[in-house]
């Protein structure tokens, strides 16, 4: 074999390597030209995820609200292919996934299979992780699964469920990891404000057409989470119907007389531009439903009693531009929020602190009010 | 007679109307109270053991006993027999609805 000159042996591996380099590029060129010659990846929007999957925080709210529309508008309006791109994304906050969830589930049974949606995997591994746990991969038809059990912690008690009727049986395996960590009371408690968000979204949510440019034929479907982080854990249950603020006002006066005239005189004490917000409130207090009948509708005040049984505990209602947060630990109990934009559904987030194993063996006892 | 809604009707009991869900309040009044209220006099409710009761799911089975009509208020009262060890409030629940649409429906 012939001997390599040394100026040659010297710049060996920089010719190498820049050789590796060309093919690389055309072996990419190839692929691009490829694939512009398949319908698929010719007509294909590519959508990047935001970095911030939250709707409580304004400042990632709008980004997500802004995505959210995209990917409906091309799926269930346009009907033509997607791919997600979740490199973008640093954080996955419970109800900013949850709604996430909810309108990617909704959009992808409208078109029954007959859109392509697919998506480039998150550079974050957390981020990863969550995807799969919650079932956003596989509704995005990927195959590929990490094993759970080598999840990180905080991902690892991350639980999806999602039904069409008021049916508990689901509760149990969103809540089962956390049997004997949380108190008998607040389970009960989060069991009943979980029901009646479950009865409400069979009865009031999906009353009238969501009103989001879709044209989709709505099942009463509800979406549930649960999630445990930093000693915390988080309930979040969504419906993508016509949202409180719009549901309120439509009681028939004339088999609940006076209501109305309730309702104003309740709301002209909030500002004009805190009105979907005040609703809540109003709902909650006034604990009327759209039913015509008044004893039916005392659900929400029950969904909100949670947050008193233990404390740090809190409850967040948003619907549509509004949000109620009660936490009773906090100096403001209550507090009222009017978004710019709307999430055009409801979503109810229960927060509380789980018990350590101190508590657990000797003062349990303590949380349960009833003994 | 005793019914122990836990293990014979649901442990997840929820919802209103039978079209809520598959163990509504209107399932539990209809399928389960008003034929134990037919058969015998005196009928103990037992709701140990569930995960929990909506009000929703009460109000519609002990509410809409009275709205039915079919036994005077004062019998219910009388026949039906509330046990709730692990939350008492719960029998205080259902008595306060059942009278509540007594005032009402009179």
């Amino acid at each position: 074999m012939k001997k390599l000159r040394p100026k040659v042996r010297k710049y060996a591996p920089v010719l190498a390597k820049m050789r590796m380099v060309r093919r690389l590029r055309e072996a990419l060129k190839r692929r691009e030209r490829r694939r512009a010659k398949h319908p698929y990846y010719a007509d294909c929007l590519h959508l990047p995820a935001p970095t911030h999957f939250s709707v409580s925080e304004t400042r990632h709210r709008k980004n997500l609200l802004s995505f959210l529309r995209k990917l409906r508008t091309r799926i269930a309006v346009m009907r033509k292919p997607l791919r997600i791109d979740f490199r973008p994304t640093q954080r996955m906050v419970s109800c900013g996934t949850l709604l996430f969830v909810a309108e990617l589930d909704r959009c992808i049974r409208s078109v029954a299979g007959r859109v392509r949606v697919s998506y480039q995997g998150p550079r974050d591994k957390i981020v990863a992780q969550v995807l799969q746990q919650v079932g956003i991969t596989a509704l995005l038809g990927s195959k590929r699964r990490q094993d759970g059990d080598s999840f990180d912690p905080t991902v690892r008690h991350w639980r999806f469920a999602t039904g069409v009727h008021a049916d508990a049986t689901k509760f149990d395996e969103l809540l089962g990891d956390f049997e004997g960590r949380i108190a008998p009371a607040l389970s009960q408690s989060i069991f009943k404000g979980v029901t009646e968000a479950m009865t409400n979204c069979a009865q009031h949510a999906y009353h009238e057409p969501r009103r989001d440019g879709t044209n989709i034929r709505d099942e009463r479907r509800w979406w549930m989470f649960s999630e445990e982080v930093e000693g915390n854990l988080h309930v979040a249950f969504c419906d993508l119907g016509m949202g409180i603020p719009r549901s309120l006002p439509k009681i028939d006066e004339s088999a609940a007389p006076g209501w109305m005239g309730m309702l104003r005189d309740f709301l002209s004490s909030f500002k004009p531009t805190s009105q979907e917000a005040a609703m809540i409130k109003a709902a909650i207090e006034i604990g009327r439903s759209r039913t015509n009948q008044p004893h039916r509708g005392l659900g929400l005040n029950q969904i909100v009693e949670t947050a008193k049984v233990r404390p740090g505990s809190r409850v967040l209602i948003m619907s549509n531009h509004g949000a109620y947060d009660l936490e009773p630990a906090r100096l403001m109990t209550e507090q009222l929020v009017q978004f710019d934009d709307s999430i055009m559904g409801t979503l109810i987030q229960w927060s509380m602190p789980v018990q350590n194993k101190d508590e657990r063996n000797g003062a349990n006892d303590g949380d349960d009010p009833h003994r | 007679m005793t019914i122990r809604i836990a293990s014979e009707f649901s442990r997840v009991p929820a919802g209103r109307m039978r079209t809520d869900g598959p163990f509504s309040g209107e399932r539990f009044r209809d399928d389960f109270l008003i034929p134990a209220l037919k058969r015998g006099d005196q009928v103990r409710i037992v709701f140990d053991g569930a995960r929990g009761y909506g009000s929703s799911f009460l109000e519609e089975a002990f509410g809409g006993l009275v709205r039915q009509g079919l036994f005077p208020v004062n019998d219910l009262e009388r026949r039906l027999e509330f046990i709730s060890e692990d939350d008492p409030s719960i029998a205080l629940e259902v008595k306060g609805y059942i009278k509540n649409e007594a005032v009402r429906s009179s």
